[in-house]
């Protein structure tokens, strides 16, 4: 199981970060105070650390300076509310780190911890398959049940991401910052739109559905039961 | 080390050094003017004495026989009545012939001799605190009756007049003594009335606060010198009451946008928890709870990017680029969007931008967000981009009914938005010209709009790469 631990000195965030990741499939320790937050970090392995910047006794960036002189090379994921962090981040030269702006969508967080716990696995698949939709990357061709389908090429990107990442939901702005690089917030619903038109060429035809819309967080590309 | 002298000790001290320097002036040429008035009576005086001793002495001679008293005689009756005034005829080798002093005459005669002076100029000599005016004559021996050259001299004391021009000089000095004092006193009192607008102006701009922003200094009664400055000052009053009335607005307007979402939060959460409900419902208000809390957010994070670019820390990348390639990338972005509600975004012409081009991304595409909105249904819009004179310009234009020249003035203002129905769902909070616009800003470059017609245009205008 994968293991995960939250330093975070909000009581109501840190509770809630916790019930949402462990809900998620994680094992999650969560400490509300920076030195005790360090010590949990170089007593033990974890596999992904978060830390939020802000914090009694010992910041996030102190933590993060002092692990990585113990050799400890988890990937650390920030949670600020300040918005000064890029500079920081770069500044450590760091790559294994990200961070995440407060208020953030959680599905975003998923998102982004997978992208973390995933860094050095390869994803070189050119085929992908489910239920009988049949994805050929090198050959750039869908087809379902044997019935070629033509994408447009954004539309061919999208469902690649959503293959993917199947069985995860994945918010509308990281979808559009991974096949537009729009990553800001629209003031549109050209997300909901791209997807319907996809899932016209995809699902309306087919069963069963494959591509779902998860009400007020986003999409995912999985095989539900009817 | 540099004193701060005030105005008024400036002036005055100026005043009074001109004053000084007029007074002294008139002084020293008074003195001066009245001592060469003395010299030319003086030389007058002495060359009549010496035309009259030379006619006597002519005279005399003339007889054949030099009588030397009768020379005395006359010369004594010829100079009754004059005082201070010496005359002497002697012979080259200083024999005197005859000589005449009047009554109290103090110079040593003797002080005449000899060959020190020299003839027909008027000279003075000075001896033991006496001065006197010399002239001298020569007369030829056969004019004279002998064998040698005659000398006649006269000498005038000038002790009356260096007396007189002592005491106009020691009254000049009291005078400008005087006069020093009093110019300081007139010059200040002269300053403090010059300065009293200035005064006045200083009353008045002290009691302006935030209360009264509104209030102006008047101008037209100024001096034309403190005109200028009142005009800026008054500029600058405007200046700030405008950026002040935006400020409160804009917080106002926050407290407005703020209010809705929350009160909509907490109604939604009220009824919610009033009675038992199925789960379905539960869901129901999380996810409208959900949108308000993203609109929420939504808002927060855009205000911080403009408080951030009001602030100038927006940290921007410099990149150079084509407008072409990114607006293709936008009009691709958007297809799904266009191509469902029959709009067309069409692409003209090319510009090399330079700038962060992730944050001119999202000006562009704001800009395109709105002509995509408020544009009418099946629609043209026409993205056009050139580059000219050092500019590198963005035109983005397309028909619209939304906007009007009446509320052309108001698109840039923060939550406005084109349809006053507020439907919040597929509108954003009303910022994305704002921010488009501090983007444009922060790049050097601006962006304004036109309305030509029913076809309305904005243009980013930037310096090009």
């Amino acid at each position: 199981m994968t293991t995960l631990l939250i330093v975070e000195d909000e009581i109501k965030t840190g509770t809630y970060l916790k019930q949402g990741l462990q809900e998620a499939g994680y094992d999650v320790t969560l400490v509300n105070d920076g030195r005790q937050g360090l010590e949990h970090i170089l007593q033990q392995r974890y596999d992904l650390i978060i830390l939020d910047v802000m914090l009694p006794s010992l910041d996030g960036w102190d933590i993060l300076r002092q692990m990585r002189m113990a050799r400890h090379e988890e990937p650390v994921l920030f949670l600020t509310a300040r918005d000064n962090v890029s500079e920081k981040i770069k500044g450590l030269d760091l790559g294994a780190d990200d961070y995440l702006l407060k208020p953030f969508d959680f599905a975003e967080l998923l998102a982004r911890i997978r992208t973390q716990l995933r860094r050095n696995r390869s994803l070189a698949s050119g085929m992908y398959e489910i239920a009988d939709l049949v994805m050929d990357i090198s050959r750039r061709s869908v087809s379902r049940s044997g019935t070629k389908i033509h994408l447009s090429t954004k539309e061919f990107v999208l469902l690649e991401l959503l293959l993917q990442r199947r069985g995860e939901v994945l918010p509308r702005n990281l979808i559009s910052s991974l096949v537009w690089n729009i990553n800001f917030e629209s003031d549109t619903n050209v997300i909901d739109v791209a997807v319907r038109r996809l899932r016209s060429k995809v699902d309306d035809d087919f069963s069963p559905k494959l591509i779902h819309t998860v009400r007020g967080i986003g999409y995912v590309l999985e095989i539900r039961e009817e | 080390m540099k004193r701060n002298w005030s105005l008024t000790s400036r002036l005055s001290l100026v005043f009074a050094g001109v004053m000084m320097s007029v007074w002294l002036l008139t002084s020293v040429l008074l003195v001066a003017a009245l001592g060469s008035y003395f010299r030319s009576q003086d030389l007058t005086l002495l060359t009549g004495k010496l035309e009259l001793a030379t006619e006597l002495l002519e005279s005399e001679a003339r007889t054949g026989k030099l009588d030397t008293a009768g020379l005395a005689r006359k010369l004594a009756d010829a100079m009754v009545g004059h005082s201070g005034l010496y005359l002497s005829i002697r012979t080259a080798d200083n024999q005197i012939l005859a000589d005449y002093f009047s009554p109290g005459f103090p110079f040593p005669a003797e002080r005449f001799a000899g060959e020190a002076l020299k003839l027909n100029t008027l000279q003075t000599v000075e001896e033991d605190g006496w001065r006197c005016n010399v002239m001298i004559k020569k007369i030829g021996a056969e004019n004279a009756g002998r064998h040698r050259d005659v000398l006649i001299t006269a000498a005038y004391d000038t002790g009356f007049h260096d007396e007189f021009i002592g005491q106009l000089k020691e009254w000049l000095m009291w005078l400008n003594g005087g006069l020093i004092f009093l110019s300081v006193l007139l010059g200040w009192l002269a300053t403090r009335i010059g300065l009293r607008p200035l005064n006045e102006i200083n009353r008045l701009a002290s009691a302006i606060t935030v209360n009264n922003l509104s209030e102006r200094l008047p101008a037209r009664y100024l001096p034309s010198e403190l005109k200028p400055t009142v005009v800026e000052f008054n500029s600058m009053l405007e200046r700030l009451e405008g950026s002040f009335r935006r400020l409160s607005e804009f917080s106002s307007d926050i407290a407005h946008e703020l209010r809705t979402p929350v009160s909509n939060l907490m109604m939604q959460t009220q009824v919610a928890l009033s009675r038992e409900r199925d789960a379905a419902s539960y869901r129901e208000v999380l996810f409208s709870n959900l949108e308000e809390l993203g609109r929420l957010a939504r808002m927060s994070s855009d205000m911080l990017f403009l408080a951030k670019s009001e602030n100038g820390l927006l940290a921007l990348e410099n990149e150079i680029f084509s407008a072409k390639a990114e607006l293709e990338e936008l009009i691709e972005f958007f297809e799904p969007l266009t191509a469902e509600n029959g709009k067309t975004l069409m692409l003209e012409g090319d510009a090399s931008m330079k700038g962060d081009r992730l944050m001119l991304r999202r000006a562009l595409s704001n800009l395109i967000t709105n002509a995509i909105k408020y544009s009418s249904d099946g629609a043209a819009i026409l993205l056009r981009a050139e580059q000219q004179a050092g500019m590198s310009f963005v035109h983005i234009s397309n028909r619209t009914e939304a906007i009007t020249q009446e509320n052309l003035g108001r698109l840039f203002d923060r939550f406005y938005r084109g349809d006053s129905s507020r439907q919040h769902n597929t509108d954003g909070a009303g910022l994305g010209l704002s921010i488009t616009r501090a983007v444009v800003q922060a790049h050097d470059g601006t962006l304004q709009v036109f309305l030509d017609g029913d076809i309305v245009t904005f243009t980013v205008k930037i310096p090009a790469a």
